[in-house]
């Protein structure tokens, strides 16, 4: 199995549109977390989002424009950037052995609400005519296929909130096993629509508004977490294989060292220590080492009750003893929720930290909760880590958890 | 009053950001980056613009010509009474 280095980083998201901007925002402790400012938010309980200063208008023809939900804007912008860090000459590629491997889990549900919305709300008898490939979820990866060429496999991912973390890991299998020369792998989500963000509130899981700062509401491992923000954005990031990105000097930016899954068949959206434990013992087992070598982890820390709790038990059981000194940082109390797209994300964030020597601080931790009792870097960015080796934890319903294990740059 | 392809101009303008002065009855829809899936949400906005329902069968359009007299053939059917727009307007344009 050949190495999987990373080479290019792109990114969208409610802590900026490029990988400089989120690092050093995620540093500082902001939050891109804020009330909703739409027509339809008085009709929210909980109208928090946390939503990307993203103007698809400033990057893409009209033409083009009206073909892309939002979701697809996202992932075309990203893939962009990354290519264009990568310094890959497509020229002189072959384009069949490139793939595309995106995890979303609603897809182009924007424009899904906007055809219904003309149905059943407008009365109407029409729906745009590109309603369906606005909606389709391969649409986002479909096109960076088509604005870069890329022939090689084009597979879309939907493991709801575990998508882009199997994405990215499926690519890099495939990379590993030498099927591919490179992969353009992460996710993309747009889930900011009013049918959505309904039926998220529906099942109980999203914040309630913090009183005092609406952009500290959603609070990992606290005591008064109260659940998590839906966010949106996107991350892709360049996979190839690592001797071939020596070869052409590439600059590595990280290292795909093992991707571990486990289904937990317990329940729809129970998560249990067992299953969120298994995946991560899959990745370590992936990767070939030992979880002595875990030097910082990112945590899924969603912000719910069910989830941290069960998270903190799940680190425990894997790591034992040592569990509470490693550093974990739930990074979604800053960039909310991004469902498909949180893994990537999270994984950006990882290696970026990892080659800034930080541990990305856990945000509006004040209140400690006697069930999670480890490291969560509480408030405050810690410097001076030097992790080698980390693991981002993404785990979704319909018990899809998903486990990259990240190596830092040489 | 607008003639049909003032109209239809207006359209394409603002959906494809065009040059009006490109957009003659004998130019291409295809060389103005319309495609068929161009044509077909074409034909969802001249619905709105033009109040009238595009039956489902299916029509050639090559050119910016051909949908306007497409138009004008399905206002004077479903429409009676109106006037058509611009018959004089494409017998006047340059010759191909």
């Amino acid at each position: 199995m050949t190495r999987v280095a990373v080479t290019g980083i792109g990114v969208v998201s409610p802590l900026g549109n490029n990988a400089a901007d989120v690092l050093a925002n995620a540093c500082a402790g902001r939050s891109g977390i804020h009330r909703l400012e739409a027509p339809f938010a008085q009709r929210l309980a909980g109208a928090l989002v946390a939503s990307a200063q993203f103007d698809g208008s400033e990057h893409f023809d009209p033409p083009r424009l009206r073909m892309l939900d939002r979701v697809s804007q996202f992932a075309s912008f990203a893939a962009r950037q990354a290519l264009a860090e990568s310094r890959i000459d497509l020229a002189q590629a072959d384009r069949r052995r490139i793939g595309v491997f995106l995890g979303t889990g609603m897809g182009g549900s924007q424009s899904s609400d906007d055809g219904y919305r003309s149905l059943y709300e407008d009365g109407s008898d029409r729906i745009k005519p590109f309603t369906v490939l606005l909606g389709m979820h391969n649409a986002p990866a479909a096109w960076i296929g088509i604005d870069h060429d890329l022939r090689g496999p084009n597979f879309t991912y939907s493991t709801a909130c575990s998508s882009s973390a199997v994405a990215i890991g499926e690519a890099a299998l495939r990379i590993a096993r030498g099927d591919l020369d490179l992969a353009m792998a992460g996710g993309a989500e747009a889930p900011l629509s009013f049918g959505s963000l309904k039926a998220w509130e529906a099942l109980r899981t999203l914040a309630t508004i913090d009183a005092g700062n609406a952009a500290a509401s959603c609070k990992p491992f606290a005591q008064d977490r109260s659940g998590m923000v839906l966010g949106e954005g996107a991350a892709v990031i360049v996979l190839e294989a690592w001797e071939r990105a020596v070869a052409r000097g590439a600059t590595i930016l990280g290292e795909i060292a093992g991707y571990g899954f486990a289904n937990d068949t317990g329940h729809i959206t129970r998560p249990s220590i067992e299953g969120q434990a298994a995946a991560i013992e899959a990745a370590l087992s992936a990767a070939a080492i030992d979880p002595s070598a875990i030097d910082a982890i990112n945590a899924h820390g969603t912000g719910t009750q069910a989830n941290d709790g069960v998270e903190t038990g799940a680190i425990k059981a894997v790591f034992g003893p040592r569990a509470a000194r490693i550093p974990i940082s739930a990074t979604k109390a800053m960039h909310g929720h991004l469902l498909g797209a949180a893994g990537a994300l999270e994984c950006v964030l990882s290696l970026l930290a990892m080659q800034r020597q930080v541990a990305l601080p856990t945000m509006h931790l004040h209140l400690s909760d006697p069930e999670c009792d480890l490291d969560y870097v509480p408030n405050r960015v810690r410097e001076g880590v030097a992790a080698r080796t980390m693991i981002s934890n993404s785990f979704a319903f319909g018990g899809a958890n998903a486990v990259l294990v990240l190596r830092a740059a040489p | 009053m607008n003639t049909t392809i003032d109209r239809l101009r207006v359209l394409l303008v603002k959906d494809y950001k065009l040059d009006p002065a490109t957009l003659l009855p004998d130019a291409p829809l295809e060389a103005l980056g319309i495609d068929s899936l161009g044509v077909a949400e074409l034909m969802f906005n001249i619905e709105d613009e033009f109040k009238v329902t595009i039956p489902g069968d299916p029509v050639a359009l090559t050119t910016v010509g051909d949908v306007v007299r497409y138009i004008d053939d399905l206002v004077a059917t479903q429409q009676p009474g109106a006037v058509a727009g611009n018959a004089a307007g494409l017998r006047t344009a340059p010759a191909p």
